[in-house]
């Protein structure tokens, strides 16, 4: 038997490696259920099937926030969060990572315009409410109505910010085909990224495989279409 | 100490000594110090014997304090400067403040006509031509000049051996005429008894002596000795790797717990351990009773009839598995 | 073009550790974390034993896998061949970390991948790093491969043989192991770690 101690091993990698903990393996999920929700709901719609019409709306008020906590989760597995920002300062493209961080930005800002063309109607009615002019000037009095006209600023700019949601989302409506075959490609880029980063890797022989993108690919859209089974009981 | 034979002794003074691993059989160093009326130590670290001292002087640790000047006489003769990096921290002092001030309170200022150690070594280096400033041009260090050992006593034709015919004496006359063996005779040393192994001890590179198991950045290298066992051994007494173990001595004496090594490296009749852990020193935080301690182990000692020289590795334990 | 590398002649090193406590100390690196690390090998049975002691830390490859991964740009390759990490850049994504055959990365408590560096900072001022200074046996030595006569020419010429970990990774690692008693043909009697890691060097 072979005698071999390790001394100064970093608990990092050693005895097993622990780069990437539950945060990265419920991004996988996330990132390769949103990638079927995607691809489910672009061939629905470039295929023009009205059958799976509550199909495309379940992706399509899904897909933002699933993501976005996947895009969360990824955040939080940063060991220096405050660098955050440099992904999006450069592409290198030799990095898979850094093709992922800026398909993943784009797959958000798909998922945001199909959310927001979910948003059913603009909000008419006037909200302002009158504030009325107290007489007495007391210190209470003031201050009681200056917290009002802050609230009250602040469901304006609510009340703004949903119109203009409103309106985007009209805009996503009319480009909807381009925004399907857009989730379609986007989608099979998430699912595949990041199957190709950890099959690039010689370091991992489990990983270091060509079968494992497209493995990654299919596993999340099978999530995809299970997901929407689930949830739609009649298609 | 203990006996008063040929005199009582009942102050000591220990400096720079790790008192309860230097020195084996530490039950029996204890009932020494029991018999004293004063203690003083002196040590950078809180370690195991400042507890059983009446006064503790806290000395500054190399990096703070200047030294008396090393001085090599060998093949290449130097001498060299030690001088403080730091200002002392906290409130321990140099050895030669410590010395210089108990010894102005004992009456003794004459020895003492320096008041600081730069006018000391400034005297000392004098004498060769040299002052702190042209010793600190030369990194610190001098080579002075000189010559072989041997050269001197060739050119006056005489031997430095101090011997009757002047020569290495293989067959030592001397020891004849004292009815000592002339020849070393071969004595075999007594075997382990049935079940016990003879307690080896020894070294790792990263510890010095007892005094640095502490220190963090080789603490973290090297945290706690181990006891190493042959592996068909261990398997024997159904003893895994890393197993914690006590060893029990010939005079039931017990250390540890200790972690066993399982390991090829090593005979079948002994065990080794890395000396100086074991420490019961609730002021080194990190060592404080990690492994087991080789000096408290080794209850008999071996003297040589001729020159008083002690063997240690006479003791013989066997490894008891925690509950 | 230049291209720093180190050896290590295994027959020198004691294994005494000076290089990590040197390395600590040069670098500022936190308890706990270590860029230079040592195994223990030893084989056979008592009496019969062959072992040694082999060092191991960033061997600043000249085909790193750890260099394409990152997203930011946070770990480079010098001019001079050393890999480095620009800790202002880099995310702590760990994708280095990861693509690192050897295991020598690590994520310093302040955020950012960590490693040996060769002590740049040391060799832009024409010294050695800090683990080469301080061996006490002269078992390390470290130099421009692309220059004749280097130290680490010179000790690539005189050993008996030179290996690297793991050379099927087509990583190129600069740090050579000289003199090691193990090779791939010890199948029987070396441990299956080292038979699988000792090739010949393809430097």
């Amino acid at each position: 038997m072979p005698e071999i101690e390790l001394t100064g091993a970093n608990a990092l990698t050693f005895p097993t490696l622990t780069t990437w903990g539950w945060e990265i393996a419920a991004y996988l999920f996330l990132g390769g259920l949103v990638a079927g929700l995607l691809v489910f709901a672009g061939v629905i719609r470039l295929a023009n099937a009205p059958r799976f019409e509550r199909a495309l709306r379940v992706s399509d008020l899904a897909g933002l926030p699933l993501l976005g906590v996947g895009m969360f989760l990824l955040f939080l597995d940063l060991s220096n969060k405050s660098n955050v920002w440099r992904f999006y300062t450069t592409f290198q493209v030799t990095s898979v990572i850094s093709w992922g961080a800026w398909i993943l930005l784009a797959t958000m800002v798909v998922l945001v315009l199909r959310f927001v063309a979910r948003v059913p109607v603009a909000l008419e009615r006037d909200w302002r409410l009158e504030i009325g002019e107290t007489k007495r000037k007391s210190a209470i009095a003031k201050l009681k109505s200056a917290i009002r006209s802050f609230l009250f600023a602040i469901v304006r700019f609510v009340v703004w910010t949903w119109n203009v949601a409103v309106s985007i989302g009209a805009w996503a409506k009319r480009h909807d085909r381009a925004l399907a075959l857009a989730g379609v490609v986007l989608g099979i880029g998430v699912g595949f990224y990041t199957g190709v980063f950890l099959s690039t890797l010689a370091a991992r022989p489990l990983w270091n495989s060509a079968v494992l993108a497209p493995l990654f690919l299919i596993s999340g859209l099978a999530s995809g279409g299970a997901f929407l089974c689930l949830l739609i009981s009649e298609d | 100490m203990i006996t008063s034979k040929p005199y009582p002794i009942k102050g000591l003074v220990t400096y720079g000594t790790c008192l309860f691993h230097t020195l084996p059989n530490v039950a029996r160093t204890k009932d020494a110090l029991k018999n004293l009326d004063f203690h003083l130590v002196i040590d950078t670290l809180p370690q195991d014997h400042v507890a059983w001292a009446d006064v503790v002087l806290p000395e500054a640790t190399y990096l703070e304090r200047y030294d008396e000047l090393w001085a090599c006489g060998h093949k290449t003769p130097y001498i060299a400067l030690r001088e403080p990096a730091i200002d002392p921290l906290y409130q321990t002092k140099p050895a030669w403040w410590i010395v210089r001030e108990l010894g102005i309170r004992l009456g003794l200022e004459d020895f003492f006509q320096w008041k600081t150690a730069e006018e000391y070594l400034k005297r000392r280096l004098s004498s060769i031509g040299l002052n702190l400033e042209k010793l600190r041009e030369q990194g610190g260090i001098t080579i002075q000049p000189g010559k072989p050992y041997l050269a001197d006593f060739e050119k006056e034709n005489s031997s430095p051996f101090t011997t009757a015919s002047g020569k290495v004496e293989l067959y030592s006359d001397a020891l004849e005429k004292a009815k000592l063996d002339p020849l070393p005779k071969y004595e075999p040393a007594p075997e382990p008894p049935a079940g016990f192994f003879r307690l080896l001890y020894g070294r790792s590179p990263v510890h010095t002596f007892a005094r640095t198991q502490n220190t963090p950045l080789l603490n973290e290298l090297f945290p706690e000795n181990e006891v190493w066992l042959n592996a068909a051994i261990a398997a024997q007494l159904g003893i895994k790797n890393g197993d914690r173990v006590m060893l029990e001595n010939q005079d039931k004496t017990r250390g540890g717990p200790v972690k066993a090594k399982v390991t090829e490296r090593i005979r079948k009749d002994c065990v080794f351990i890395v000396h100086g852990f074991g420490h019961d020193a609730p002021g080194m935080k990190r060592t404080h009773r990690r492994g087991a301690s080789d000096a408290a182990l080794q209850t008999r000692y071996a003297l040589d009839h001729i020159s008083g020289g002690a063997g240690l590795r006479v003791n013989f334990v066997k490894l008891v598995k925690e509950a | 073009m230049t291209r720093y590398a180190m050896t290590i002649d295994l027959e020198r090193c004691l294994g005494c550790q000076a290089c990590v406590v040197a390395c600590k100390t040069e670098n500022q690196v936190p308890l706990g974390y270590f860029r230079l690390r040592m195994r223990t090998i030893v084989v056979g049975t008592f009496p019969n034993l062959r072992g040694e002691f082999r060092m191991e830390q960033c061997f600043h490859c000249d085909n790193a896998p750890c260099v394409p991964v990152c997203p930011t740009g946070a770990t480079y390759k010098t001019p001079q061949g050393i890999v480095l990490v620009d800790p202002v850049k880099c995310t702590g994504c760990k994708a280095c970390v990861t693509a690192c055959p050897y295991n020598m990365r690590f994520i310093h408590p302040d955020g950012y991948a960590d490693k040996c560096t060769f002590c740049e900072h040391r060799v832009a001022e024409g010294r050695v790093p800090a683990c080469v200074e301080t061996c006490p046996t002269g078992a390390r030595a470290f130099g421009d491969l692309d220059q004749a006569n280097s130290p680490v020419r010179q000790m690539l010429a005189q050993a008996r043989r030179s290996d690297v970990l793991k050379p099927e990774t087509g990583a190129c690692p600069k740090l050579f192991y000289l003199n090691s008693k193990f090779t791939n043909s010890d199948a029987e009697d070396a441990p299956a770690v080292v038979a699988s890691e000792m090739g010949k060097a393809g430097h």
